[in-house]
């Protein structure tokens, strides 16, 4: 059972009244006949309501409305479907929308009030004027009425006053319904038109020329737009929501090939009307998208994104940067990260460039500053700055401050304006714009023939020099610096320059970038920088012009600082080579030491001799000659001794010179013969003098083997020499067989060869005793016990056993001969050993 | 009321009378010898326009000449850079001259999209006023939505010379 608002519910209701009567409508015998009749009346009314919904209303449609509208009740189908639905009162009171009409409701509601008058307020017969202003099923009739005569009884009923109606009972009024009825009950083959004269009849009543008028005025109604949309809009509604609610599917099915065109069309009428409508749920729709599909999304965003962008940025520039400049530097992170290559051609046109050029600067500022550092100049300009007690870097600075600045142009870079200048005013006024003009032009023309074009190309036009002047150019993004000046600034300007224009960017670069050509947007600290650019430079120092009395003192200072130990070295040196000189001149004079390359050096408090000498003799009578001369000094004698033996020739010569220079000596016999000796490696070494013969004397025969061991070339002595001492050549005689000493000789020789001993204590003695072979028993041992038996004696008497020496020999003397008597071999014989030669 | 600096350019082929409407312009002088530009020469002069505010305004003028377009050199772009205007000059006695007008607007236009653009046919005073009617219509032709106006000019009379600058300053200042 479908739900109506009361208002519905009511019109329904006193429809059902007005064609059907009240109590038919409830009475089972006639209700066969009567349902198909209203069916037909609303079938007809719907489709009346589509036609004027669908058409414009010219007057000469009015009859094929009505005409078409005819085949519609004479068809079997939809009679049909809406007796069926009315078969259901529900759905009666749900096919009778019209009756929601608000004006209607109103006029009704003072019958509906008495149940029991409801039949006899019927709207119709009340006010037909009212209803045709105000209810709408008079004007859905408007056709029918044209198209079928007009029942008379319903004239009757429309003059009828209310009270006149009110004055018939219900009895009547069921009569009247239903004698107009029975002949459809009758005939159910009647054709159509039979039933809308009955309907006419049941309406109107037979007599329907005092309709007329009323249908033109409903006909009137009818193409009344506003009338008319206030008449199908609660249909149109109503019949949507049940169609909505019956048949989702089909509505939309319905709806599908018009929907595109209807927005359209729409959107055509009334753009903003329509954006209105769409703009709450199209956010919605798109974030709905974007999380079922965001792919759809993105290709059909994609290609508009890139315009997009542009078209904001030229629209709002500042949203765009705003928007973007958060994510700028993680962006570029990433990118970084991701696609380093990418990145690095990206930058490096621009980083490679600006860092090869403050590379280059810098490079050759450290350049100029090592080579400067060690020159005259560099030590120059620190010992001043240390004077003066500023810095080197300054002191350059000052040094560079012939360079003027004479004037500054901050200009526009594409157009070439001057944004701003400061000039010199002691200086020619330039023309800023001019110059700023021609430089730009400049520019460009040197870039264009440069690059070649290329956009994409950084290297700018630096620098302009014209005799001592030259103009730098600072060139940023949207602007450069142009310095006019003269002389060579120093580098710290040019980062001044760099510093100021870096300011200049970030305080008003938007200032800058829009420059239009009115110096009244430009903000006065551009200016005021520039100003400070100008100032700086031209203000600092200017360099000391008087004598410089404490640059001269200190160099003064240095200089005998420097000078004062340099002149006490070289007097030093001066000195010292004299004493050089002379020592050397006195080797030089010396016989025996000027043949060989002695050096002598003094050196502080040292006197180092060098060279090279034979032997050890030489070496120190070279230091000799030095000791006049070493005063508080050490002496370092650092002379060689080679000792190299002399020639064996000159040896030889040597020996026999001393040899008969002795043998001239009285007592002296001897004779001496010089050997040559050879090492392993067959290297001369000193020779061997051999003497032999007799010397008397004990201090001739050590003055003679002195005399030979000083020889040079002579290393030994082989001395045979018998030296003849009294007393010491006498000879001590034994028994056979025995070494017992004569009692003689234990009284007089013992004591005489111990008187010479004692008068020669250098010397030594060897005794040698003997044994002859013939000599009975004889034997070695006896010989040496005959020798130690006078060693014994010489000892008791008192001679230090050290000087004597036993050994026995079996044998002869050699001075004895075998045919002599035996007793003199059996003998001790004396043998002088000379004491050790002196060195 | 401060100078406001603007700038604008010259552009054409090669002797039409680019320097001679300057000279003219500038220092009121003419001459029939012909000097090739080469590069660009600045020339600048000072005027005063009344807006249409009805304020007067001076305008430091910086007239950028710049070497006449050839088939071998054409007009270095880099030059019209931060120009407001620019005047592009024909030759009434070289139609071709005129139909290269478009090829200069659009390169005007293409560096600088708000700039405006003022015609000068120039040296008016050697044909006869009804060809000068038809060469208008052909440059007319030529024009775009940048193009404020066609002026029929001549450097040797001086005739709508002070006219078109002035005209073209005002164009530019309300093109700020």
């Amino acid at each position: 059972m479908q739900d109506y608002s009361p208002e519905v519910a009511r019109d329904l209701e006193l429809l059902r009244k007005l064609l059907l009567g009240e109590e038919t409508a409830s009475q089972a015998p006639s209700e066969t006949i009567k349902r198909p009749l209203v069916d037909n009346i609303q079938t007809q009314l719907l489709d009346e309501l589509d036609r004027h919904e669908d058409m414009s209303p010219p007057a000469d449609m009015k009859v094929a409305d009505s005409e078409s509208n005819s085949p519609t009740l004479n068809n079997p189908e939809s009679d049909r479907e809406f007796s069926s639905t009315l078969n259901n009162p529900e759905s009666d009171r749900e096919s009778s929308p019209t009756l929601n009409n608000p004006e209607s409701d109103r006029e009704f509601s003072s019958t509906l009030n008495n149940p029991e008058s409801d039949r006899e307020s019927s709207p119709i017969p009340n006010n037909p004027e009212s209803d045709r202003e105000s209810s709408p099923i008079p004007n859905n009739l408007k056709t029918d009425r044209e198209s079928s005569p007009i029942p008379n009884n319903l004239k009757t009923d429309r003059d009828f006053s209310p009270l006149d109606f009110n004055e018939l009972d219900n009895g009547e009024k069921i009569a009247i319904a239903d004698s107009q009825i029975v002949p459809t009950d009758t005939q159910p083959q009647n054709t159509e038109e039979q039933a809308l004269q009955q309907l006419q009849m049941l309406l109107f009543g037979p007599d329907m020329s005092n309709l007329e008028g009323k249908v033109q005025q409903i006909e009137q109604q009818l193409f009344d737009p506003d009338a008319l949309m206030s008449l199908l809009v609660p249909i149109i509604v109503e019949l949507l929501d049940r169609k909505v609610r019956d048949s989702k599917e089909e509505m939309a099915h319905a709806l599908f090939p018009i929907v595109d065109r209807l927005i359209l069309e729409r959107s055509q009428e009334d753009k903003i009307a329509m954006s209105q409508a769409l703009a709450n749920v199209i956010p919605d729709a798109i974030s709905q998208q974007i999380r079922e599909d965001p792919e759809t999304i993105i290709q059909a965003i994609s290609p508009m994104m890139g315009g997009a962008i542009a078209a904001q940025l030229h629209h709002d520039r500042d949203t765009v940067i705003s928007a973007l400049a958060p994510a700028m530097g993680r962006a570029i992170k990433q990118q970084m990260e991701s696609e380093r290559d990418v990145m690095v051609d990206a930058l490096y046109p621009i980083v490679g460039s600006t860092v090869s050029r403050y590379l280059g600067e810098a490079l050759q500022e450290i350049n100029d500053k090592v080579t400067n550092t060690l020159s005259i100049q560099g030590i120059k300009r620190q010992v001043v700055a240390a004077s003066r007690g500023v810095s080197t870097a300054e002191l350059i600075l000052q040094e560079a401050l012939p360079c003027r600045v004479q004037a500054v142009f901050l200009v526009h870079k594409a157009s070439g304006l001057t944004i701003t200048d400061v000039q010199r005013l002691d200086t020619l006024k330039l023309e800023p714009d001019m110059i700023a003009g021609m430089l730009t032009a400049i520019r460009s023309f040197v870039k264009d023939c440069m690059d070649g074009g290329d956009t994409g190309s950084n290297s700018e036009l630096n620098e302009i020099e014209y005799g001592d002047s030259k103009i730098l150019l600072e060139v940023a993004g949207f602007c450069y610096l142009a310095v006019i000046l003269q002389g060579d600034p120093p580098r710290t300007f040019l980062r001044q320059i760099r510093e100021t224009l870096s300011w200049l960017i970030q305080k008003h670069g938007d200032v800058i970038e829009n420059y239009d050509g009115d110096p009244d947007t430009v903000p006065p600290t551009v200016r005021s920088r520039i100003q400070d650019l100008l100032e700086d430079f031209s203000n600092k120092p200017k360099p000391y012009q008087g004598f410089p009395w404490a640059l001269t003192g200190l160099i003064t200072v240095i200089l005998g600082i420097i000078a004062v130990p340099g002149i006490i070295f070289a007097q030093n040196q001066r000195f010292n080579h004299q004493i050089e000189t002379a020592i050397e001149r006195a080797w030089y004079d010396s016989a025996d030491l000027s043949v060989y390359n002695l050096d002598a050096e003094v050196t502080g408090e040292k006197l180092i001799l060098t060279g090279r000498v034979p032997n050890e003799q030489l070496r120190d009578r070279a230091a000799m000659f030095t000791e006049a001369f070493q005063d508080h000094r050490t002496l370092d004698n650092q002379i060689v001794a080679v000792n190299l033996p002399p020639d064996p020739a000159q040896t030889e010569a040597e020996v026999q010179r001393i040899l008969q220079l002795v043998s001239e000596r009285p007592g002296v016999e001897i004779s001496a013969e010089f050997k040559p000796r050879f090492d392993e490696d067959k290297q001369l070494q000193p020779g061997v003098v051999a003497i032999a013969g007799t010397i008397e004397r004990l201090e001739d025969a050590i003055a003679v083997t002195q005399a030979f061991n000083d020889i040079p070339g002579v290393g030994k002595i082989t001395n045979t020499v018998k030296v003849e001492i009294a007393g010491l050549d006498l000879r001590l005689y034994f028994g056979i067989g025995s070494a017992q000493l004569q009692p003689m000789d234990l009284s007089s020789k013992i004591p005489l060869i111990r008187r010479q001993l004692q008068q020669h204590p250098n010397i030594k003695l060897k005794l040698i005793g003997y044994s002859p072979t013939s000599e009975p028993n004889g034997s070695l041992d006896l010989a040496q016990k005959r020798a130690e038996a006078v060693k014994n004696a010489l000892v008791q008497q008192g001679i230090n056993p050290e000087r004597l020496s036993a050994v026995g020999q079996v044998g002869m003397p050699s001075d004895v001969t075998k045919t002599a008597a035996a007793w003199l071999g059996r003998s001790v014989l004396l043998e002088v050993q000379l004491p050790p030669l002196n060195p | 009321m401060s100078v406001i600096s603007q700038k604008m350019c010259l552009v054409g082929d090669f002797g039409v009378g680019k320097t001679s409407l300057i000279r003219r312009f500038v220092d009121d002088q003419f001459s029939d010898e012909y000097l090739s530009t080469v590069g660009v020469k600045i020339s600048r002069k000072a005027v005063e326009v009344t807006l249409n505010n009805q304020t007067q305004q001076k305008v430091q003028l910086l007239i950028w000449d710049l070497e006449g377009h050839t088939k071998f050199k054409s007009i270095a772009p880099s030059y019209l850079q931060g120009a407001k205007g620019a005047l592009i000059v024909a030759d009434v006695t070289r139609p071709e001259t005129i139909e290269s007008l478009t090829n200069h607007i659009e390169l005007f236009t293409s560096v600088n999209p708000k700039g405006a653009i003022l015609l000068a046919l120039n040296k008016t005073d050697l044909v006869e006023p009804n060809t000068i009617e038809s060469l208008t219509n052909l440059a007319e032709k030529q024009a775009s939505d940048r193009v404020f106006g066609i002026y029929q000019t001549s450097a040797k009379t001086g005739k709508d010379v002070d006219t078109i600058f002035s005209d073209l300053v005002l164009k530019m200042l309300e093109a700020r």
